[in-house]
């Protein structure tokens, strides 16, 4: 018995070098600083709801990252929607996200790569925002930071940025 | 006489200084020095077109060294001025200005887009480029930025607008030689100069 016991640490070393340095990653909804979001949107009563409805799982790291990482496209949307009505909401504006006729986000391509000669991340996310007119709009956010999952976490902040400073979408929240 | 100490940990240094000298200068270092100059553009106009930012930066990097004639480089970077990945639509604008590219009017309006950014870096970028650039109905658009709040971006309008623009310009940058950043009045102080020795 005592000899099986011995073998656990080297079959879960073994697991562990088989699995490599692979994951999952879902970021997280971070809210910017609100002083750098337009006042104008307080009066909102559009939310922003995800039109992703992939889950499939696909790799997000490019080569020379050095880290294997995964995610799906639905859930990196989710984020970005969260983040956009948390935003919304901190800023005063009462629209929720089961308000009707909401601006539907969707993030069609997020990639990790290297940066600063590969002493950091970068994240980027590319996204489209349909505001309803038929004429979808292609936006793009990025960030980096020496630590990947920060890198991802900062470029969801970016996102809510760059879409709450589009003039196209300030028009359709309907704050211009 | 060494101790076991320093005769272990001495080479263990020197490979790890030698690792890090050789992992900071790979950004540096030339991807296409070693090839021939079809096969060199070949590579960049691939790396162009790539998914991976960093690919399309170290393309644009490549190109800039390069220094290329060639008008179908220029095309393909033109095009990247409307990519929807901030840092290669920045890059992508400074290579042009850097290498002083024959751009279109539309280039140009997408460069003054980039003015419009909530990013103080896309913004400045921008203003980078167009100083590079032979783009004077820009200048109605670099204006207001002598009033921008932001002093990085104050001093790069005085730079591009000495560039850009002629002695009308000079009352709309006079009042900025009483502005209480030392920079700033000395950015304005060189652009006055420029735009006075101008015909």
């Amino acid at each position: 018995m005592k000899n099986k016991l011995s073998l656990l640490p080297a079959f879960c070393a073994l697991v562990l070098l088989a699995a490599g340095c692979s994951t999952t990653y879902k970021p997280g909804a971070p809210v910017p600083k609100l002083s750098g979001i337009p006042d104008t949107i307080r009066a909102s009563q559009v939310a922003f709801a995800s039109a992703q409805p992939s889950k499939e799982k696909i790799e997000v790291s490019q080569k020379g990252t050095g880290y294997t990482v995964y995610g799906s496209l639905g859930d990196w949307t989710d984020s970005a929607v969260r983040a956009l009505n948390r935003t919304l909401q901190k800023k005063g504006s009462s629209a929720t996200a089961s308000s009707a006729s909401p601006i539907k986000i969707s993030v069609t391509q997020v990639t990790l790569s290297t940066a600063a000669s590969g002493w950091s991340f970068r994240c980027t996310v590319v996204f489209t925002v349909d505001l309803g007119d038929g004429n979808p709009l292609t936006l793009g956010a990025d960030d980096t930071s020496w630590k990947w999952p920060n890198a991802c976490d900062a470029a969801i902040e970016k996102l809510v940025l760059v879409t709450l400073h589009d003039e196209r979408v300030l028009k359709a929240l309907g704050a211009k | 006489m060494r101790s076991p100490a320093q005769l272990i940990f001495t080479p263990i240094l020197a490979l790890a200084i030698s690792g890090a000298v050789a992992l900071a200068g790979d950004g540096k270092a030339p991807r296409t020095a070693a090839l021939s100059p079809e096969s060199a553009t070949a590579k960049i106009m691939a790396g162009l077109a790539a998914a991976d930012p960093r690919v399309v930066l170290n393309a644009l990097d490549d190109l800039q060294e390069q220094k290329p004639t060639a008008t179908n480089a220029f095309a393909s970077v033109r095009k990247l001025l409307n990519d929807p990945r901030p840092s290669v639509r920045r890059k992508s604008a400074r290579v042009l200005g850097e290498l002083k590219a024959p751009v279109t009017a539309d280039d140009i309006d997408a460069i003054c887009r980039m003015l419009n950014s909530f990013d103080v870096g896309e913004a400045g970028d921008a203003l980078k480029s167009l100083r590079g650039l032979n783009a004077p109905q820009a200048i109605p658009k670099i204006r207001p930025f002598l009033q921008s709040q932001r002093l990085v971006l104050v001093r790069e309008a005085c730079r591009t607008l000495a560039t850009l623009g002629g002695k009308d310009l000079i009352p709309d940058i006079e009042p900025l030689l009483k502005h209480p950043n030392a920079e700033v009045r000395r950015d304005a102080q060189s652009a006055l100069t420029a735009l006075r020795a101008k015909p």
